[in-house]
């Protein structure tokens, strides 16, 4: 059973069509991400999912039915847009949003208490969350998001204004929460963080999905027809014609291949001649920030299912690391 | 329906608590009690200096109480009254400063009822009054007095003596027009402060974008209504501790000024506070919030409650008219309209018999408008809280009358 569907989901605010026509499933035990560049339908699609905004068309579903009050307190949700209570003291703010979810105090205190020193903030808990530093604040809301142990947790940009050592902390948190089995969206410009993190995507640009699928599927259909190739010998000047472009870079051969010869043949070349000595052979594979500003840049939507990940047309493969 | 409860209360006591104990509802709440006492000890410290000197009494008319079995009738705290034979020898003692003023009856007393008070400048403000109850004294015990106050009068007891006029004259109309006045400007303040807060909070959660966030936790109608709980909680424990010092005050007062024997604490007036003050409130909240929703900042919010906040002043700005013809029309339409009806109902109260389908028609209406404000502010809401930096037009509130897509 997926924890969220949306189906032909559409909202526009005035002139504006801000989600258009959106599609995509998110299930259990996975790290989802939503792509997309700014303004492109994001944040109102998550809008949408909360209830917060209704769809003009379409339909959502949430944990099997449709988003209602007693759901709410099965989510967490980190908003891009930070806010807290500035003027509160940090604990008792985590206390506070806390039992908002459901949870008594009690409860609530030896949770906020274990999260608040793995994050270092427990020293801070009785200061004014306006006291706290940037990162402090962000760290803060995380322990907010997650303190009632939801099952579907959304969060927005979850690493900006943090440290990698925080960085770190938090993404482990949310692996850790993905292994046991929640649900987790994440919408992130951070590509090599969903590239890490994410099991599959989906990209929206100007409201319409463009791309989706599992992130590895995405990223071979964009792989094109350039290979990493290290090794000792004259590997370039083998392949002669079959090599449209070579490029070295830190000991490695990036060899964008010409169009009618495929990397097994390429292998097969190198493999045979004695001159050369193999240490690795891969096709090389776009990364995820590179799919994306071609897809975006691009601007033509591919409609595809999750199985078959389709990229958008005229892609240039020719990818520079 | 339970937990939706349980949200809403915790927002209530989250709202109470964290403005209750700020330095700026401390300071406004015990402030103005502080001030009232303030006031009150200084006008008793001036009221009462040098009230304990004598005052001299030189009688040419011979008709008068002698001054000093009349001075053993008073209390301790008044002035006792000194016989003279004649203006010289007073005016040796005040000069000596033995006495605070005297007073000369002239010959024919009663009848021409003239009488001099002579003082230096520094006589108490007792003055007057201890040398005019001397005379009613005087003057009730010469003429034809009902037996009952003469009987009174005789065993020299200044209460029993006001008793006696209070059965004459009842209420004291001052006071039945000062404590509706009072009443309404507490009622008033505390809307000041307390809504104030609401107004600056729900445009601090909308622009630092907590909100976002609590309503992903409960429903705007939730969130609203656990703030306003919480804040009118907050309204009612300052008009509390307020009306209690007044109280307090008023009795302490009373109990050292015979003056004020005759003005009795009008508890109906309470309870009509108490009615009508709830859904004024309520709405008055509403109205506060449905702003904050709807504007950026608080000062631009602050702006628009003044407008709020005078419509609910103007049964002040219409108090003589209301005080001379209680029953006017304007009178009633004010008592009508739900902006000014609960001051206006204060005001007529101690005037007139107000009509028993006013006095329901009023609050029926304060009721609905609160109930319709309550909605209103809970829609404004959900189409309001994200749209950060933009302020809600009039076209953007006639959407959700009409109840179109409550989006941004």
């Amino acid at each position: 059973m997926n924890t969220v569907e949306i189906h032909n989901v559409s909202k526009r605010f005035g002139p504006i069509q801000a989600v258009d026509d959106v599609t995509f499933a998110v299930q259990p035990g996975e790290i989802f991400g939503l792509l997309g560049p700014n303004g492109a339908g994001k944040t109102t699609t998550i809008r949408m999912m909360l209830n917060i905004l209704r769809p003009d068309t379409g339909n959502i579903s949430v944990f099997a039915g449709p988003m209602n009050e007693e759901k709410k307190n099965r989510i967490g949700y980190l908003p891009e847009e930070r806010g807290l209570y500035a003027d509160n003291k940090l604990l008792d703010t985590v206390l506070y949003l806390a039992t908002l979810k459901g949870m008594s105090r009690q409860q609530a205190r030896p949770v906020a208490e274990e999260y608040l020193r793995r994050l270092d903030l427990w020293e801070y808990r009785d200061e004014k969350l306006s006291a706290l530093s940037r990162g402090m604040q962000q760290k803060a809301q995380f322990i907010v998001t997650i303190i009632h142990d939801p099952d579907l947790l959304i969060v927005d940009e979850p690493f900006s204004g943090l440290d990698p050592v925080n960085t770190e902390l938090i993404r482990d948190i949310l692996l850790r929460q993905r292994d046991a089995g929640k649900t987790i969206i994440m919408s992130t410009h951070q590509m090599h963080q969903v590239e890490a993190m994410c099991d599959r995507i989906v990209l929206i640009d100007h409201g319409r999905v463009v791309l989706r699928g599992p992130v590895m599927e995405v990223r071979r259909t964009f792989a094109g027809n350039t290979v990493e190739v290290n090794g000792r010998g004259p590997i370039p000047d083998l392949l002669d014609d079959a090599v449209k472009h070579a490029h070295l870079h830190n000991g490695s051969w990036r060899l964008t291949l010409a169009d009618d010869v495929t990397p097994q043949q390429a292998l097969h070349v190198l493999a045979a001649n004695e001159q050369v000595a193999i240490e690795h052979f891969s096709v090389a594979l776009p990364s995820l920030h590179e799919i994306f500003i071609q897809v975006v840049e691009d601007k033509e939507p591919a409609a595809a299912d999750d199985s078959q990940p389709t990229a958008a047309s005229g892609l240039d493969t020719t990818l520079t690391p | 329906m339970i937990a939706g409860l349980r949200k809403t209360t915790l927002v209530a006591r989250h709202e109470f608590r964290r403005y209750v104990t700020r330095r700026g509802f401390l300071a406004v709440v015990f402030g103005l009690p502080l001030l009232l006492i303030v006031i009150v000890g200084a006008t008793v410290l001036i009221l009462t200096a040098g009230a304990g000197d004598p005052i001299g009494v030189v009688d040419h008319s011979g008709s008068l109480q002698d001054p000093a079995a009349y001075s053993q009738t008073l209390e301790s705290t008044d002035a006792p009254l000194l016989a003279f034979s004649g203006e010289e020898d007073a005016r040796a003692a005040l000069d000596a400063e033995e006495i605070q003023a005297y007073v000369v009856i002239p010959d024919g007393y009663p009848e021409t009822a003239d009488v001099d008070l002579y003082h230096l400048g520094d006589a108490s403000e007792n003055v007057y009054q201890d040398v005019n109850d001397y005379l009613r004294a005087s003057i009730l015990q010469l003429e034809n007095v009902p037996p009952a106050a003469a009987a009174l009068l005789s065993e020299g007891s200044l209460d029993t003596q006001f008793v006696s006029l209070r059965e004459e004259n009842g209420q004291n109309p001052i006071a039945a027009f000062l404590f509706p006045y009072v009443a309404a400007f507490l009622i008033l303040m505390s809307i000041f402060t307390t809504a104030g807060y609401l107004l600056q909070a729900v445009v601090d959660e909308k622009e630092n974008r907590t909100m976002e966030i609590l309503v992903t936790s409960l429903s705007p109608g939730q969130l609203i209504t656990g703030k306003i709980a919480g804040l009118v909680t907050l309204g009612l424990v300052q008009t509390t501790v307020w009306t209690g010092s007044i109280v307090a005050l008023f009795l302490m007062a009373r109990s050292r000024w015979d003056a004020l024997q005759t003005i009795q604490l009008p508890t109906d007036i309470l309870l009509v506070v108490l009615i009508w003050f709830l859904p004024f409130y309520l709405m008055m909240a509403c109205f506060m919030a449905a702003i904050g929703v709807s504007v950026t900042e608080v000062s631009e919010g602050q702006q628009a409650s003044s407008i709020v906040t005078l419509l609910a002043a103007v049964p002040l700005w219409f108090g003589p008219a209301l005080v001379s013809i209680p029953d006017s029309p304007l009178a009633v339409g004010l008592s009508l309209f739900p902006f000014s009806s609960p001051l206006t109902i204060l005001i007529r109260w101690s005037l007139t018999d107000i009509p028993a389908w006013q006095l329901v028609a009023s609050w029926l209406i304060l009721a609905a408008s609160a109930g319709f404000s309550l909605w209103l502010v809970g829609r404004l809401l959900r189409f309001g809280m994200l749209r950060y930096g933009q302020r809600l037009s009039l076209r953007d509130i006639a959407r959700i009358f009409r109840r179109q897509s409550l989006t941004t």
